[in-house]
């Protein structure tokens, strides 16, 4: 589709027009640190390399979202309708990330209704990088940090003006009536470095050869990970029964770091340690949710690794594992 | 678009008590408050929902033929299992469903089974154990030998359903209690120790299967052991579950997701999967 030039000068103007018509959500600085907000003032957004604290996810899988309410009549009423939104200033890795949790809640035999409506209803604005920031890994995971097509329009810095390019219907209605100059930029090419950063390895090969003891020592099993990785999708639901009798059932975000995520009833836990929950983690994203749907559930956006208390680095972990499965392999 | 989340209302018909010793298991016969059959195979599962307290997963424990009302047993042992087991008949429960593979049975046919049960591992098997059993299915199977464990004598489930399997023609149901106990004629100790002494071709046999985690793995060993093709032997797991179709991360073994590709497994396909259950 075609590419739209935005001066620099006119974005604000431009998206204080959007907010009249849309929810509009991007990277906005608060005592210090970049986070996705609701936008009260376009000029508040800070479109810049530097990347959010947490990812976006929230606004398409939020951390409690009321997803049923029980009346207090004896019937049942669906939950509310999701807004038009607009999310501006994703970088390349959140949009992988969108990619892979829309596998997840939008594939098979059951969709994820609440996360679907919410994909359709938004539309992704993405924005390139410019410059690798610390922690981060997103070329070891085929990630492109200049350009993404997953989204609806992809904004690249070009000095004194954006250059959108329009990927969809979606961001064609967007920019319409704003008379932006058609800018011909020809086809960019992705370059992506396919899967350097992978584990190609059997389940129980990873399960039995690798000592998880010694890679997760120093863990808190805090949870901070799951919670500010992008593609982490874990949830429970819970009841708040309300003053009337009514009931509301929400579906808020549960993390596989704790320890009673698997406990049965009969006290019996199959993730028992912490070592065997931090090798849930490690491999769910970098197996499981490969085996399932295609993609490593890792896009090396390194929040993680920033956020970690103690300092756990699952690029090295992953690395480590390779190494140790490598050595075996020549014995 | 229907969220697969919603559940339906429905409301219990009848309750039966199952055991005696410290009135922990219950059956609950359930219909739709709109009047819908529930269509599902033996080995899915539900998820019910009592309002304010929360949902959990159960197996289905009646015969898929009776469209009048499901069957759920259901041991006390929490939240919302102790509010269940509170409710009285005509109370309103909520139900989605039904979740998860099943027993293969068509591939069951024209062989002999063999079907061990550990306490309430005897539910989720009931449904095809009645599907096997019934007068209109029977000779479709071959010889049914079924062997069921309980802790005690007054721990067993379904009670009324022996003497009326018994009479049915080629099956055995054998009783087995973890110790022995004055006045009883069963056997005595667990399944994994008596299936040796049964009279099975282990080869040309089909080994059904359900219990505690670590029944599980004592009694897959012990068939492999005594010869039975992983491929012939079914089991059906247990694991922590919220939303029943494949989304929470809550039940995965490895890769696999016990409410989608399970609750039902071959141990071939188990035994290719890390020990995590
Ligand atoms: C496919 C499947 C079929 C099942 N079939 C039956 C059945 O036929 N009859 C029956 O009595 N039980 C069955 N269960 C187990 C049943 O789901 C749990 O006993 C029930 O969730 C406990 O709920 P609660 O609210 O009373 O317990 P809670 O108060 O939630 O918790 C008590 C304990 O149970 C654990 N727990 C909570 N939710 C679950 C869960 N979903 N599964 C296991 N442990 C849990 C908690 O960690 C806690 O330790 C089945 C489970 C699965 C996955
Ligand atoms: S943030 Fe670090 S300490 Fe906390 S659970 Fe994750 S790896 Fe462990
Ligand atoms: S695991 Fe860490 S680096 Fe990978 S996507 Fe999640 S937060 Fe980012
Ligand atoms: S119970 Fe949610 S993924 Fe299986």
């Amino acid at each position: 589709m075609s590419t739209i030039a935005i001066p620099k000068l006119k974005l604000v103007e431009i998206l204080d027009k959007i907010k009249e018509s849309y929810l509009l959500v991007a990277p906005v600085r608060n005592q210090g640190i970049l986070d996705f907000a609701v936008v009260k003032e376009a000029a508040e957004i800070e479109l810049s390399n530097d990347i959010a604290y947490k990812s976006p996810k929230e606004y398409l899988f939020p951390q409690v979202e009321k997803i049923l309410r029980f009346t207090s009549e004896g019937g049942l009423t669906p939950s509310e309708e999701v807004p038009q939104t607009v999310l501006l200033g994703i970088k390349p890795c959140d949009l992988e990330a969108i990619k892979i949790m829309s596998a997840v809640f939008t594939t098979g035999k059951y969709i994820d209704t609440g996360f679907a409506n919410r994909l359709e209803k938004t539309i992704l604005v993405g924005l390139g990088c410019t410059e690798e920031k610390s922690a981060c890994f997103c070329d070891e995971r085929t990630v492109d940090k200049a350009l993404s097509k997953d989204c609806d329009v992809f904004l690249t810095d070009r000095g004194n003006y954006y250059a959108a390019e329009i990927f969809s219907q979606k961001g064609q209605k967007l920019l319409d009536g704003f008379c932006l100059e058609i800018i011909n930029d020809g086809e960019r090419v992705k370059e992506i470095q396919q899967g350097l950063l992978e584990i190609n390895a059997e389940e129980n090969d990873l399960f039995n050869k690798i000592d998880w003891e010694r890679l997760t020592e120093k863990c808190l099993g805090c949870g901070i990970c799951t919670y500010i990785c992008p593609t982490c999708h874990c949830f429970e639901f819970k009841d708040v029964v309300e003053k009337k009798g009514a009931v509301t059932r929400y579906k808020c975000w549960d993390s596989c770091m704790y320890p009673r995520f698997t406990l049965h009833a009969s006290g019996h836990n199959p993730r028992e340690s912490k070592q065997d929950r931090y090798r849930q983690r490690v491999l769910h994203k970098y197996l499981y949710v490969k085996q399932n749907f295609g993609y490593t559930a890792c896009t090396g956006c390194g929040r993680c690794i920033r956020s970690c208390p103690v300092g756990m680095n699952i690029h090295s972990v992953v690395k480590e594992i390779n190494n140790i499965l490598n050595v075996k392999g020549e014995n | 678009m229907n969220s697969p989340y919603t559940p339906q209302k429905a409301e219990i018909v009848d309750i039966i008590q199952e055991t005696t010793s410290d009135l922990d298991i219950k059956t609950f016969r359930i219909k739709f408050a709109t009047g819908e059959e529930m269509n599902f195979l033996p080995g899915q599962f539900v998820e019910l929902s009592i309002p304010g307290i929360g949902e959990a997963p159960f197996g289905f424990a009646s015969s898929p033929k009776n469209k009048e009302f499901i069957e759920l047993t259901i041991k006390r042992v929490g939240h919302l299992t102790d509010a269940l087991h509170s409710m009285a008949v005509g109370s309103t429960v909520w139900i989605r469903g039904p979740f998860g593979n099943h027993f293969p049975l068509k591939e069951l046919e024209k062989s002999k089974i063999l079907i061990i049960a550990g306490g309430l591992g005897l539910s989720p098997l009931r449904p095809l154990i009645l599907t096997m059993l019934d007068d209109e299915n029977r000779n479709k199977y071959c010889d049914i030998q079924m062997l069921i464990a309980a802790r005690s004598t007054q721990d067993f489930s379904y009670r009324r359903d022996f003497a009326k399997w018994r009479k049915v023609k080629d099956t055995k149901v054998l009783l087995t209690i973890d110790r022995a106990e004055n006045g009883w004629d069963g056997l005595v100790g667990f399944p994994h120790n008596l299936v040796a002494d049964l009279d099975i071709d282990y080869q040309n046999t089909y080994g059904v299967f359900c219990g505690p985690p670590v029944m599980i793995k004592a009694v897959s060993n012990k068939l492999i052991e005594l010869g039975m093709p992983k491929s012939k032997i079914l089991t059906t797991l247990e694991m922590r579950m919220t939303c029943g179709v494949g989304k929470c991360g809550k039940c995965n073994i490895g890769h696999s997701y016990v409410c989608v590709d399970g609750p039902v497994y071959r141990l071939d396909q188990l035994s290719s999967m890390p020990n995590e259950y």
